[in-house]
């Protein structure tokens, strides 16, 4: 009688049959599958633990705070 | 007004050829000179001492079979293509040497500092597979074909690894200016984060110079010289000078992606007045020329489905995985270059 984990042990015995059989194959999916997961889970771990990202640097001047002052007494007006 | 300017066009033209010819002479001179490195350290190899004769410790030997192979006639096959039998190697020649167009022999000691170098790079190792294509079939011969289908189908397969540990390092440095990539290495060189990538990408530029193990389209046994067999002469000089320059070119390439190019390691500072940039960059050069021949001496050549397999079924997965994991590294420590 199949019990309820009989089909992770079938699933963990396929994996290691493809690990012996094609090993290029099988560490090349978990590596790529690292990627991934570490995508998922570091970012919330580290804010977690207090870090902020940084603050983008500016691609441009900032605008004054006052109001903007039409230039005049030039020779090309 | 017009002299003047006519006077302009002519000195910028005049400069930039001897611009051309600063970065030539010297690349066709290391060229000749790898060699009499190669012969003398595979002499080294197997215990024998290598060419000792002609000059200095057989430091003029290269210069006596350029002349050699000047001076013999040359045979053109009576079926063959004719314009495509000399066009070939021409253009092998022509195709590897604008690829030290854009090399950073030190800080803004280049001849064009272009901001795709990469894939400037990457497209004119894709055009030399052109000119084995027509020396196999402009010669009419069914060995020169053979050699020239088997390189083909390399050059082209490896070239997606190539392509592939390239992008890797794109990603890293977040530019494809040769410049950008040296400067981004000043912390710390690529090797040591991306040490696999490196193991794959020397395999690689291995087999996309047609160097042992993967020489098996020019193997003497059984097809006597691959693409090249009825070339000779001053055209098989053009062929030779090509896969000397390609090997010195990727050896360049691989210090300038991996190895920190020009900069020197940060344990030796230079407080002198003379830059020695272009001299750390020849030197790492000359690293891995020195590997290119000890793999030569060490490896046996693969059978010809060993090398397809070897490319598709065991290096693509992994350069895929790392295509994979790198960004995704980036992206989960936020520390992306861009």
């Amino acid at each position: 009688m199949a019990s309820v984990f009989s089909s992770f042990r079938y699933g963990y015995r396929y994996l290691q049959r493809q690990a012996h059989e094609q090993p290029v194959i099988f560490y090349s999916c978990v590596l790529g599958l690292i990627g991934p997961a570490m995508v998922m889970t570091i970012p919330p771990i580290r804010r977690k633990y207090g870090y902020v990202s940084p603050e983008r640097p500016p691609t441009t001047y900032p605008l004054p705070n006052r109001a903007r002052v039409p230039v005049s007494g030039y020779d090309d007006e | 007004m017009i002299n003047n300017n006519l006077i302009l066009i002519i000195l910028n033209t005049l400069i930039s050829l001897i611009d051309v010819l600063l970065v030539l002479l010297p690349v066709l001179l290391s060229v000749a000179f790898m060699t009499i490195i190669e012969r003398k350290q595979l002499a080294a190899h197997q215990r024998r001492v290598g060419p000792n004769t002609v000059g200095y410790y057989g430091i003029l030997q290269p210069f006596s079979d350029a002349l050699k192979l000047i001076l013999k006639e040359t045979v053109i096959p009576s079926q063959s293509n004719k314009i495509l039998f000399y066009l070939a190697p021409v253009s092998t020649l022509i195709f590897s040497l604008l690829g030290w167009g854009i090399i950073p022999f030190g800080q803004g000691l280049t001849l064009f500092d272009f901001s795709l170098g990469i894939l400037y790079t990457l497209a004119l190792s894709s055009l030399g597979v052109y000119g084995v294509l027509f020396a196999g079939w402009s010669a009419n011969s069914k060995y020169a074909f053979l050699g020239s289908l088997r390189s083909t189908a390399a050059m082209i397969s490896y070239e997606l690894i190539l392509s592939s540990a390239i992008l890797i390092v794109i990603l890293l440095a977040g530019s494809f200016n040769f410049t950008t990539i040296i400067e981004s290495q000043e912390a710390i060189w690529f090797v040591v984060p991306l040490l696999p990538v490196f193991i794959f990408y020397f395999i690689s530029i291995l087999a996309e110079t047609s160097r042992t193990p993967f020489d098996l389209q020019e193997a003497e046994s059984e097809l006597v010289a691959g693409f090249f067999t009825e070339h000779s002469s001053i055209i098989f000089v053009f062929f030779f000078l090509a896969e000397y320059s390609s090997i010195v070119l990727f050896s360049c390439i691989t210090a300038i992606l991996f190895f920190g190019g020009y900069n020197m390691p940060e344990l030796f500072v230079n407080n002198t007045f003379i830059s020695l940039q272009a001299v750390v960059l020849g030197l790492k050069t000359c690293v891995f020329c020195f590997m290119f021949v000890w793999f030569r001496a060490t490896l046996p050549r693969l059978r010809y489905d060993q090398l397809i397999e070897f490319c598709w079924l065991n290096l693509l997965p992994v350069a895929v995985a790392f295509i994979i994991l790198v960004p995704c590294i980036l992206v989960a420590f936020d520390i992306a270059p861009y």
